[in-house]
């Protein structure tokens, strides 16, 4: 099983039977490494890491100058302390899954729903954060 | 996934004051009953049994409980009045379960399996308070799908707002909330314990420090002496509790808050006011006390909370007053703590809302003073719902066009979702 296999297979997957599927998604190591990425997904730039991982570190980092993927800016809104970053930008939005090696990205529109985008990318974190990776 | 087109689901709004439950798809609750209930300890008759407040049910299995302003209302030997609530958190499920059946099945009339159920929240409220509201609706209602939803979200909601700042002044407290394309703001919340009963206890202390009792309606009745000449009768049940005496009293110092309190043009002061006319209120015993500065006073307090330091009976309060913003600094406070490019869309979509909001004036004064005290770019826009029922149950009317939605069906957290991943699921599917 390869790490694009997690993407393709689990993150860009058929929600619920509904026909529909996150917009872009990425396992990306917390050193700011590709693991494996959709087609679609933004080139992420190292500072944008090194952001998103302070904030995990110190929630309510990236509060008030928003969190920013490739240039696209994203309000930050409730997450879990340490371990889950949700961002909103119109009907769409972000969340980001930190284990204990990597990030996992999902990014969605609508007619996705943000509980539905916390449902496959903390389910594939919890999986990996069961794994140990 | 739940398909919740078939039913209309229930809508419930457990507030520090009030407690308002409904239909969803209507325009206002069905039933609106006090928060707090009723409760006569059971294993031992003088009250001396040792609560142990870390047991977050101590009422269970102890107490008979009474729900609704009609259980409330009747006067009972060794009733205490006890609260779910403390600083806006749980601290009583079996309270609060209390309450959900009452508004349920004797307000509502309906079986909870049968109806998908939303329940409103503080933007306060812990994971760990989500999850046990979860276990509680699937484990005891056995409801077919529930869903939490932030009390600020709903109230943008209502009125037709995806962002804004949602300003509520309810009874247990005022908390001015950032609502972004229908999410909190989490960092960005302000939270002050000045709301409705606190200007209620404050106006009753003020009150009696001048000599006027408020007397409990069960302390007295009328007798007719004469054709048409009635006279108030005491009458003396020794074993009323303190607390019973004080939601008694607390019932009638809100409604006289609420006829004659109006709040100031600006900062209240001293000098400016002690000369104003007097207001008559009659009391329900038949007396009639004449209300001065406290009508601009009591008020006040919501903009400058140092003045409860010179009301009497007011000591508990006076030490933390301090540190205690008042309303416009708290909503620039919020504000600033939000990201820059959508500071200006919040400055002018303020929302105000909740039972205090319904004080005269209020609007007016928030709007001139932050006028005053925002950036000079800054388009200061206060809205308040100019029909009662909406100012006082937004939220309510939120979750109600919420749960309507077509939209929002997908959304509910099912019982076989439940079942199969647990009630932390609910972190994820209502974030």
């Amino acid at each position: 099983m390869s790490w694009q296999t997690y993407v393709d297979d689990h993150l860009m997957c058929d929600i619920d039977g509904t026909g529909h599927h996150l917009s872009s998604s990425a396992i990306i190591g917390q050193d700011g490494s590709v693991w494996a990425q959709s087609s679609s997904f933004p080139q992420i730039k190292s500072d944008e890491i090194n952001g998103i991982m302070k904030d995990f570190d110190e929630p309510g980092h990236l509060a008030p100058t928003g969190l920013h993927l490739a240039g696209t800016k994203y309000m930050v809104i409730q997450g879990e302390p340490g371990a889950v970053i949700r961002g909103k930008k119109g009907s769409g939005g972000i969340t980001i899954k930190k284990t204990g090696q990597a990030l996992v990205f999902g990014i969605y529109d609508e007619p996705v729903t943000p509980g539905q985008c916390n449902m496959v990318v903390e389910r594939l974190g919890d999986y990996l954060v069961d794994q140990g990776l | 996934m739940y398909g919740g087109d078939e039913v209309s689901a229930i809508v419930i709004d457990l507030g520090s004051h009030t407690c308002k439950a409904g239909y969803a798809g209507e325009d206002a609750p069905k039933a609106v009953f006090p928060s707090v209930v009723g409760a006569i300890d059971q294993m031992d008759i003088d009250g001396t049994a040792d609560i142990n407040d870390e047991n977050s049910d101590k009422t269970k299995g102890k107490c008979k409980l009474y729900v609704g302003s009609q259980s409330l209302g009747y006067r009972r030997d060794h009733m205490e009045v006890l609260s779910p609530l403390k600083n806006g958190v749980v601290v009583d499920w079996n309270i609060v379960d209390n309450i959900w059946d009452h508004a349920l099945r004797e307000c509502l009339l309906v079986d909870p399996k049968e109806r998908p159920m939303l329940l409103a929240e503080p933007c306060s409220n812990t994971q760990e308070q989500r999850e046990r509201a979860a276990e509680l609706m699937f484990e005891k209602y056995k409801v077919p799908a529930l869903f939490l939803a932030k009390n600020a979200v709903l109230t943008s909601f209502a009125s037709g707002r995806a962002t804004s700042l949602v300003v509520d002044s309810g009874g247990g407290s005022t908390t001015v909330v950032p609502v972004l394309d229908g999410y909190v703001l989490q960092k960005a919340v302000i939270a002050s314990p000045i709301g409705g009963e606190f200007l209620t206890d404050c106006l009753m202390k003020s009150l009696e420090g001048k000599g006027i009792t408020i007397r409990p309606r069960c302390s007295f009745k009328k007798k007719e002496i004469h054709p048409g000449n009635l006279q108030t009768v005491d009458l003396d049940f020794p074993h009323t509790t303190e607390s019973y005496k004080l939601y008694s009293q607390r019932v009638i110092a809100s409604d006289i808050k609420e006829c004659v309190c109006r709040t100031p043009d600006s900062p209240y002061d001293e000098r400016v006011y002690s000369n104003i006319p007097m207001t008559p209120y009659e009391l329900p015993d038949g007396q009639i006390i004449e209300v001065g500065s406290d009508r601009f006073k009591i008020p006040d307090i919501l903009f400058n909370p140092l003045l409860v330091q010179t009301i009497p009976g007011m000591e508990s309060f006076a030490e933390i007053a301090p540190s205690i913003r008042g309303l416009p600094k708290m909503i620039i406070e919020s504000i600033n703590k939000c990201d820059v490019d959508i500071r200006r869309e919040l400055f002018s979509t303020i929302l105000l809302t909740g039972g205090t909001a319904s004080m005269h004036q209020l609007k007016e004064r928030i709007e001139k003073d932050l006028l005053e005290e925002s950036p000079q770019a800054a388009r200061v826009k206060v809205f308040v719902s100019g029909n009662a029922t909406e100012r006082r149950f937004s939220v309510w009317i939120g979750g109600s066009i919420l749960a309507s939605l077509g939209s929002f069906q997908q959304m509910w957290f099912s019982k076989s979702e439940y079942e199969e991943q647990g009630a932390s699921y609910i972190q994820r599917k209502c974030p």
